[in-house]
């Protein structure tokens, strides 16, 4: 009873903390420019997500180790530096695109600029760092983001036409604008795949202090939490694709994406959409932050817990403090976080590879994990998504910048 | 019939293709003067292969002033398309004043950098688009006016024009489309 309780929990959570202002930003875009033709790419990054999620936990849950410690006991501190620092740059800039789409909810909903609420949104993130628990950003934060299945429910009301809607599953080369179709599949793939997710997830599950027989919660919570959720940006896709597309909309500025949900749900529509995009950012902030925070402490080696008190794990506390004030500068300077967004999603997949390689090793060590150690499915998966995703963004990142 | 003197080109037509030439030739010469000065300066074949790969495509990114003129023919598209969808939202009390104010404002600045991003160019069709967006940027006033009067009749007469204009921007895009293939 208690294990399907568990379980259950951990797939409303994972729903609710699936979708960001990456997820949201991308998948608009995708819609809106280019219909239904890169829900391939959702659906791809999904399954990565969905190996590596349950890879993370099944480390946790058998060694009792995290990825960031295990990789630093395999690797050495000084292998472990470099992807560091890269992973952490990136990490940086997803949080400052998060902070900026908690900003924007508030600007479109005061009608005051988004500088004016950079600080005031970084104390308040801080705040709940400080003062809560694991279970508190985990559990409440996430429930409260299940707000954005109203993009499900909006994707079902406008009926679309489910040939083309099944055609968008199938890999496909576009009409037009071929820079801005793989530069916004890289997109995707960094929004589905942040690093991040899956140090939050193993120190979670350290945290909770999982073990063997968590196994099975843990297969549950990935296939169906990961899966359910990525059924939210599938959504978004779908909702842009039917109500902006028409219009030709782009959707490469927060005001054209916040009149999404409008059609559909009338007044309500757009504090539904005000709603999904504080509640989910503010989640993503909390989670990245201290996503970073763990790696950042397991690759030093230093103290660290949510759970404890800010005293007992000084550096910790003093690294997530750091992170998420700075990650404020560049709203505060008034950098545009649909642009940052969707720039910080894209640079995300080329640190993958330094992420997810030495990940890839340690879940292939018997030694680390017995029985339990990666099968040939996960192990051609997770290469695959991860060597495709850093090719593709090789190329489409420099031909986006030089296109302007 | 085409007369003779429509097929020679202008002296104006004449100065145009000819900055175009330079721009492409300037464009060009930065990109490979820079790939030679890097592998020069790298010894590493691994590294000297990638930066002849991303010189390579950085020179293949270089719009060319058409690509230009297109990519600013769908922004205004896109803006055109913001400022209907924001009217037939205000007019269905679907959204706040205050937000459809600052969409349409947002929009505004978003069409005057667009405007002078056009101006620069020096296609004869930059001149057309100028036109289609000196119109939007009417309605948007209007828009914009109304919207903060609460005057519905002048949001939906500026509504009447954004869906005229939507129509001649998608028959350019169309015609500058099948030009650049």
């Amino acid at each position: 009873m208690k294990k399907a309780l568990k379980l259950a929990l951990g797939i409303v959570t994972s729903i609710g903390g699936f979708f960001d202002a990456g997820n949201l930003a991308t998948a608009a875009q995708a819609g809106a420019n280019f219909g239904f033709q890169l829900l391939w790419v959702v659906l791809l990054g999904t399954v990565c997500l969905i190996f590596l999620t349950e890879m993370s936990g099944r480390l946790a849950a058998c060694s009792g180790h995290t990825v960031a410690d295990s990789i630093r006991a395999r690797f050495g501190f000084k292998k472990c530096l470099f992807p560091a620092i890269a992973e952490s740059i990136a990490h940086y800039l997803l949080l400052a695109s998060e902070i900026g789409g908690v900003c924007i909810a508030l600007q479109l909903l005061t009608g005051y600029s988004i500088r004016w609420w950079a600080i005031p949104v970084a104390l308040f993130v801080w705040m709940i760092l400080w003062k809560g628990t694991f279970s508190l950003i985990e559990d409440g934060v996430s429930i409260l983001g299940l707000v954005a299945l109203c993009f499900v429910v909006a994707a079902i009301a406008l009926r679309p036409d489910h040939r083309a809607l099944l055609a968008g599953f199938v890999p496909s080369l576009p009409d037009s604008h071929p820079a801005n179709y793989w530069f916004i599949a890289v997109s995707i793939l960094g929004a589905t795949i942040s690093p991040f997710l899956f140090y939050f997830y193993s120190s979670g599950a350290v945290e909770e202090k999982w073990d063997k027989s968590d196994l099975r919660v843990n297969k549950g919570i990935a296939v169906l939490g990961m899966g359910f959720g990525s059924v939210v940006t599938i959504g978004v896709v779908i909702t842009a694709a039917m109500v902006l597309g028409p219009y030709g909309i782009q959707a490469d500025r927060y005001h054209e994406v916040a009149l999404l949900l409008t059609k559909v749900f009338g007044f309500w529509g757009f504090p539904l959409f005000l709603g999904s995009v504080l509640i989910a950012c503010l989640g993503a902030s909390l989670e990245v932050t201290l996503g970073s925070s763990y790696m950042i402490a397991q690759a030093l080696g230093w103290n660290w817990g949510e759970n404890l008190k800010p005293k007992e794990n000084a550096r910790f506390a003093l690294t997530y403090s750091a992170f998420v004030f700075l990650a404020a500068l560049p709203v505060l300077i008034g950098i545009d976080p649909l642009k940052l967004t969707m720039f910080s999603m894209a640079i995300i997949t080329l640190v993958l590879p330094p992420a997810v390689l030495p990940f890839l090793v340690i879940m292939n060590d018997s030694q680390e994990l017995g029985e339990h150690r990666n099968g040939w499915l996960s192990n051609s998966i997770v290469i695959f998504v991860t060597l495709l995703a850093f090719v593709l963004a090789i190329v489409a990142i420099p031909l986006q910048i030089a296109g302007g | 019939m085409h007369s003779v003197t429509s097929l020679v080109p202008s002296l104006e037509e004449r100065i145009n293709r000819g900055w175009q030439c330079v721009r492409a030739a300037r464009c060009a010469w930065s990109t490979a003067a820079a790939a030679v000065a890097w592998i020069e300066l790298c010894h590493d074949p691994v590294a000297r292969a990638s930066l002849l790969a991303i010189a390579l495509l950085v020179a293949s990114a270089c719009k060319s002033p058409e690509q230009k003129l297109q990519k600013s023919i769908s922004q205004t598209v896109s803006s055109n398309g913001t400022l209907q969808l924001t009217a037939e939202a205000w007019l269905d009390n679907r959204v706040p004043r205050a937000f459809a104010r600052l969409a349409v404002k947002t929009t505004r600045d978003d069409l005057a950098t667009q405007s002078s991003k056009v101006a620069k160019s020096n296609l004869p069709e930059a001149g057309a688009l100028q036109r289609e967006m000196a119109i939007l940027r009417t309605a948007a006033s209007d828009l914009q006016r109304g919207i903060e009067r609460g005057d519905r009749a002048s949001v939906i007469r500026a509504h009447t024009r954004l869906v005229r204009n939507a129509a001649a921007l998608r028959e350019m895009i169309d015609r500058e489309t099948a030009g650049t293939q």
